[in-house]
């Protein structure tokens, strides 16, 4: 995400589905999110949200009514967890159905919260809310795995064998490109070099012309 | 609150509900008094057909959305339907049926005299717990 759609995305209202197909319902539920400063997505079938919840914008957050004409909550809750478990929306059943084996069912279906209709205001929020933060918090885990994996491959990359040219030492990258040792590792690690002398190449190649410079037969010649 | 002593709506509960927000009430109770004589007449017609499932898939529509308003006596005739229809039970839902009618009428008159007053009154509009 680039800074700029970054802070538009922090500056917008987060957004949540309501999905339901009677409208009475859709319009309390809609009110109470909007009195919280929440923007709400209506939809009237399981269908629509499903389609609402795969969108790239979509809202991440989902008050799904069991019981819908086309599409159940149940199905719909099975079709999304059958997608991107990464990239899942937090999905809150909305039922009237009160039964504890229906909220056994609800969750099993792939539900992470459960309501009863008709919804109190302050718990709707509460749930909401709590929504709001694990998709929030579940997203920046998958970022910060992501800069893992890539910081482990890299990682991977310099323990492994390198192609090595015999003569002048250049290593082959993983693009066919032949770099100097100082470029490979700056290009895959933040080590930065400083040049100077090892004992064996100061003797060797920097004495003699130190001395050189400073024996005056030299400087006659 | 027993049974009997339940009004069909509960102003006070409502306001409790949506915070005092008089005005998204007000739009719930207008989508209410639209939808409900729909949904009354068409469970009706699905009963006269004796076609329970859709009685029950009506009656289940119409104890969310009164629900929302807190119409619990209507909430309970709508559920005792819906589970009657589901069961395949005639006769319960031929039963039932006239305090069904009976308890969706009077929500229809309290919700109607309920807007009446807040429009004239709004700070009576819930009692105590309800200010606009």
């Amino acid at each position: 995400m680039t800074p700029r759609a970054a802070a538009a995305a922090t500056a917008r209202p987060a957004s949540v589905l309501i999905a339901d197909d009677d409208a009475t319902t859709r319009s309390a539920l809609a009110a109470v999110l909007k009195r919280s400063g929440w923007e709400a997505v209506t939809v009237d079938c399981g269908t629509r949200a499903l389609a609402a919840l795969a969108a790239d914008d979509g809202p991440r957050v989902a008050l799904v009514d069991w019981m819908m004409p086309d599409l159940s909550g149940l199905e719909l809750c099975q079709q999304v967890r059958s997608r991107d478990a990464q990239l899942a929306p937090y999905i809150i059943l909305v039922t009237v159905r009160n039964e504890a084996a229906d909220i056994v069912a609800g969750l099993d279906a792939g539900a992470d919260d459960y309501l009863v209709k008709p919804t109190n205001a302050a718990e709707l929020r509460a749930r909401v809310s709590v929504g709001l933060r694990t998709v929030d918090l579940r997203d920046r885990l998958v970022q910060r795995a992501l800069q893992l994996e890539t910081a482990l491959a890299e990682v991977r990359q310099l323990r492994s064998l390198l192609p090595t040219c015999s003569y002048c030492r250049r290593i082959r990258d993983d693009r066919d490109s032949w770099q100097t040792l100082e470029e490979y590792v700056s290009h895959h690690t933040d080590v930065k070099f400083s040049h100077g002398f090892c004992p064996q190449c100061f003797d060797r190649y920097v004495r003699p012309q130190l001395d050189g410079t400073l024996d005056p037969r030299t400087e006659s010649r | 609150m027993t049974e009997d002593s339940q009004l069909a709506f509960d102003p006070e509960e409502v306001c409790r509900w949506y915070d005092n927000d008089l005005e998204a009430i007000q739009e719930l109770i207008g989508l209410v008094q639209a939808d409900l004589p729909r949904y009354v007449h068409s469970l009706e017609q699905a009963a006269e057909a004796g076609d329970l499932a859709q009685v029950a898939r009506v009656a289940h529509t119409i104890k969310g959305a009164v629900g929302n308003v807190c119409a619990l006596r209507l909430c309970g005739v709508t559920e005792a339907l819906e589970l009657g229809a589901r069961g395949g039970d005639a006769r319960r839902v031929a039963a039932l049926r006239p305090d069904f009618r009976v308890t969706a009428d009077a929500l229809l008159t309290e919700l109607a005299a309920w807007v009446r007053t807040i429009s004239r009154h709004p700070s009576s509009a819930g009692g105590p717990g309800c200010q606009p």
